[in-house]
């Protein structure tokens, strides 16, 4: 859940050697534990990155009812693990270009930012 | 097919570009109307050439310095026994319901051979972007879906894009439907691809007219590979076009704008390619500047006088006129045939007189005409409508195979037909005939309606 982890779980994590953290939950981590893991250079994935399997696969459902067809375990499976692969790159990618490599957290907020405002800048004011 | 002509003649006498796509088509089917009888007791010609439904609509808006504009809006509904009508929109001041009803009526045709279930429609207005502001293009646009919206759909009718409608426009129009309507949905196509678009769509029409030159070929063994390749234009289709010939190692020395042509003999490699994109596609130069560039190449300025295009008279063994309708004339035809060039592939839409068809085909050259070759375009609009309905994004090489299957299936079905008609190997005829044929029988299948 929300603000689960905070800064003395966070350095307490990176005293025994942890080296990734990867958020299930929505927001788990508070700001200061976040910052404790960038300075620390343990691999962090915010959630809206790292938790976004749940959500795709939600668009996977629309897709095979659009189609009036299911697919098998390994189908979606395969799907889950391309959509997860794309994400982690495009987070890496924007979080390069925008000065900051490897802050996933900068990377998913911007990538996902840029999408959704380059959008709404082709469709007009409405 | 007289009968026809005079009607509609008598019922339209100012639709001059009509009669003439009309005419082009009944040229072809005369035989399949002899052979099947049914057809002409159930007056299908005569159904043919009525649209579906014309709407005509008024389109105001106000401009930058507030002063009230007044526009019309156009969108017909030519045919959707095969599926929801399918064309784009143009946006230019020649617009006129005889040139929208021509161009829907091939667009018709065309769709047919797709294999895709498209219709055929197309509309616009006599609005000109040229020197209007994006604020005012926006205005505009949403003025003129303000009426359009009611009228269209993913189920009825799909508009795209045309002269003076790009990315832009499809944008603001996308975006004011989706607020009046209340849904997300594949209405339109030509969408970015963050918001619906395709892969491959803006290769498409190149990349299909190639795939269509290597199937004619084949049919006598023989491949791109090496072909020394005439391209006309500098535009979205050439480029692509060039791209693709690049892909299955055949030579393009040619590319042209309106102002001239460049003739460059070691071929417009994958960097020169990239420089001639640049040039055209962000610095909006003239190609012109592709032999100060690269000084082995030739520059012609087009010359007035002439009355023939020497972009057309180099030694070659293809042709893939991608520039723009008439540009091969009679002479232009018997030049390429004198230098050798035994494929020509149509990536524009009509380019060749009908004079030039006659040498083509008198002369045994493998001629895809537009409606088939250039039809890449429309196929992959057909594969974004199919991408949104399943709420899913291919992959490049997804949609790139798909187009290339689609290409096979539109060269062999036109072969086929050709063949069935009595005229083996003229892939005009059979063109035509593939795509009235399916689109008569679905309308003898639906009723009178």
């Amino acid at each position: 859940m929300e603000n689960e982890l905070d800064e003395a779980h966070a350095q307490l994590l990176v005293k025994n050697g942890c080296i990734a953290v990867c958020e299930g939950a929505n927001m788990p981590c508070t700001p200061e534990a976040i910052h404790v893991f960038q300075d620390k250079g343990v691999l962090y994935a915010p959630g809206k990155a790292a938790n976004a399997g749940g959500v795709s696969v939600s668009g996977l459902e629309m897709t095979q009812n659009s189609m009036r067809l299911s697919w098998t375990r390994e189908e979606v499976d395969n799907r889950l693990q391309m959509i997860m692969k794309s994400i982690h790159q495009t987070c890496l990618n924007a979080a390069e270009q925008y000065g900051t490599p490897g802050n996933y957290m900068n990377g998913a907020n911007i990538a996902g930012f840029v999408k959704v405002v380059d959008a709404m800048i082709d469709q007009g004011v409405v | 097919m007289s009968d026809i002509l005079q009607l509609i003649k008598d019922r339209d006498p100012g639709e001059r570009e009509f009669h003439q796509a009309v005419m082009e088509v009944m040229s072809s089917i005369k035989p399949v109307m002899d052979r099947n009888p049914e057809y002409r007791a159930a007056k299908i010609l005569e159904r043919l050439v009525e649209p579906e439904r014309v709407i005509l609509f008024r389109v105001p808006w106000v401009d930058d310095q507030g002063q009230v504009q007044v526009n019309r809006g156009f969108r017909i509904g030519m045919n959707s026994a095969i599926g929801p009508y399918k064309g784009g929109l143009r946006f230019h001041p020649s617009v006129t319901l005889s040139i929208l009803k021509f161009l829907a009526f091939e667009q018709v045709f065309k769709n047919a051979l797709t294999t895709l279930p498209m219709g055929g429609g197309k509309g616009g207005s006599d609005f000109d972007p040229m020197g209007k502001s994006d604020v005012e293009v926006m205005r505009f646009c949403q003025s003129f879906m303000a009426e359009l919206f009611r009228h269209i759909g993913p189920d009825t009718d799909v508009p795209a894009g045309d002269i003076g409608v790009g990315a832009r426009e499809i944008g603001y129009l996308f975006g004011m439907y989706k607020k009046l309507r209340n849904e997300f949905t594949g209405v339109l196509t030509g969408k970015s691809l963050n918001w619906g678009g395709s892969m491959i769509r803006p290769e498409a029409t190149g990349y299909g007219s190639v795939y269509f030159a290597a199937e004619m070929l084949a049919t006598r063994n023989e491949t791109l590979n090496r072909k020394v390749c005439l391209v006309s234009g500098s535009g979205n289709v050439a480029q692509y076009t060039i791209e693709k010939l690049l892909d299955l190692k055949a030579k393009s020395v040619t590319c042209s704008d309106s102002s001239g042509y460049i003739y460059d003999e070691a071929g417009i490699d994958r960097e020169k390619l990239a420089y001639l994109m640049n040039l055209k596609n962000v610095r909006r130069g003239r190609v012109k500047e592709y032999a100060e560039k690269y000084p082995s190449a030739v520059y012609s300025e087009v010359n007035p006088d002439q009355d023939f295009n020497p972009l057309w008279n180099h030694k070659a063994d293809c042709a893939f006129p991608s520039a723009t309708q008439n540009e091969i004339n009679a002479k232009d035809a018997q030049n390429l045939v004198n230098n050798g060039v035994t494929v020509v592939s149509e990536g524009a839409n009509m380019p060749t007189v009908p004079e030039g068809i006659d040498i083509f085909i008198e002369n045994k050259l493998l001629y895809g005409p537009g409606k088939a070759a250039n039809a890449g375009g429309v196929s992959v609009s057909g594969l974004e409508m199919t991408q949104n309905s399943m709420r899913l994004s291919w992959t490049r090489e997804e949609v790139d195979n798909r187009l290339q299957m689609i290409m096979k299936s539109i060269h062999q079905t036109s072969l086929s037909a050709a063949e069935q008609y009595g005229t083996p190997g003229n892939y005009m005829n059979g063109a035509n005939i593939a795509g009235f044929v399916k689109v008569v029988d679905a309308m003898i299948d639906q009723g009178v309606v």
